[in-house]
């Protein structure tokens, strides 16, 4: 685990272990109290109707980014120990692409899916089964797409590396633009409420 | 106007205010100017880019034995018993706790791809290993860079013998295989007519 918290526990070990699991459950208990659990809730995200998802999911971004920031200003986690995934750009373009249109088809992301399963939603368990099964399949496959899969590699890019900027800076461009994006959903909510209520009085 | 909307408001407000004041500190490590992922960046403070060894330099280290080295293939037994780099050991996820014990110890890792020994050398940073390398290129590197190496320029000698210490068969521009005009084996002054390389060296049959 890479967790950035200064807990000195070894990957694998059960303290790590149970670290995990209670931010699993954490992260499973605020996604259920957003509602997120609920496939409608997802596909108001693409009808204009209902932007939660937009407005939860950039929350936790926001907290996150500046929490993480702080809280290493003073000292209390060390960044360093964050392992930043690797951008590879053409894979993760197209696995982008399948993944949205798994999320439009289904109206679950693999954390939903995962607490509509556990709240005993039908549509949530064939989503977990379904994804389960596409990572099955593409490990099988890997032989044949390796070349693919290991494409367009540019290392653990960052906004703030790449745009040669402060990370301060890029939070705060991050956060005006989550503050612009919070009001447009409020505004497209309303706007899209009050079609539907024109075409259906 | 309702609590949870004053609630709204006074988090965008405090969200606000902590992002300003981060762009004024610019940095979350204080005292330092220098973000965690630049290329070129302190390789001690930029832990969540792996540390990279190229091919050469890591015959180099396993030629030199300066410092002791363990190699660890990430690759799955078929491959590493199909070719592996001299001196590997097979390895995986399970195992890299009971194998990477001595945190101090210069540990080297590599695979075919960069993403299984780059999530294994963040595994280790994680748990302190200061001195994990990943191999860049992996063993395609190893075979291109070193077994199968073009050599040129300043250097051509220097790695043509590192090349051929590990029984690699160094290749000149026009793509001959050097074994077509082979440097005439040195013979030691005690008769021992084994092959040495240009430092002296027992030429060594790698992998």
């Amino acid at each position: 685990m890479s967790a950035p918290l200064p807990l000195a526990l070894p990957a694998g070990s059960t303290g790590a272990l149970a670290v995990a699991f209670a931010i699993g459950v954490g992260f499973g208990w605020c996604l259920e109290r957003a509602g997120l659990g609920s496939a409608r809730k997802l596909m108001g995200q693409f009808h204009l109707t209902d932007l939660a998802v937009f407005k939860v999911m950039f929350s936790a971004i926001v907290t996150a980014m500046l929490g993480m920031f702080w809280l290493s200003r003073f000292g209390v986690v060390d960044l360093s120990r964050v392992y930043v995934p690797e951008t590879f750009v053409g894979p993760q373009l197209a696995g982008g692409v399948v993944f949205g249109a798994g999320m439009a088809l289904a109206g679950l992301c693999p954390g939903t899916s995962c607490v509509a399963a556990a709240t005993g939603r039908v549509d949530g368990v064939a989503v977990v089964l379904g994804f389960f099964s596409g990572i099955l399949t593409t490990g099988l496959a890997l032989p044949a797409i390796g070349r693919f899969y290991g494409s367009g590699a540019r290392g653990g890019v960052t906004l703030d590396s790449a745009l040669d900027t402060s990370q301060g800076a890029m939070i705060l461009v991050i956060v005006t633009i989550a503050m612009a994006g919070f009001v447009a959903s409020d505004l497209i909510e309303r706007r899209t409420a009050r079609s539907i209520a024109e075409v259906e009085p | 106007m309702t609590a949870i909307r004053i609630l709204h408001q006074t988090l965008a407000i405090a969200g606000a205010g902590l992002a300003l004041l981060a762009a004024a500190v610019g940095t979350p490590s204080p005292g330092e100017a220098k973000t965690f992922t630049r290329a070129g960046a302190d390789a001690e403070s930029a832990v969540s880019t792996p540390r990279i060894v190229g091919a050469l330099q890591l015959a180099a280290w396993i030629r030199d034995g300066e410092q002791p080295v363990r190699v660890l293939d990430l690759r799955g037994d078929s491959a590493y018993a199909s070719r592996h780099v001299p001196s590997a050991e097979p390895a995986d996820f399970a195992r890299l706790e009971s194998l990477a014990t001595q945190r101090d110890q210069t540990l080297v890792l590599y695979s075919d791809d960069d993403v299984r020994d780059t999530q294994a050398w963040a595994n280790l940073a994680a748990r302190g290993h200061a001195r994990a390398y990943v191999l860049s290129g992996g063993m395609q590197a190893w075979t291109e860079e070193v077994m199968e190496v073009a050599p040129r320029g300043d250097s051509a000698d220097y790695v043509a013998a590192l090349s051929r210490y590990f029984g690699g068969a160094p290749r000149h521009e026009d793509d001959r295989p050097a074994s077509a005009a082979p440097p005439s084996p040195r013979v030691r002054a005690d008769g021992d007519r084994r092959e040495t390389d240009a430092f002296g060296d027992p030429v060594r049959r790698g992998c």
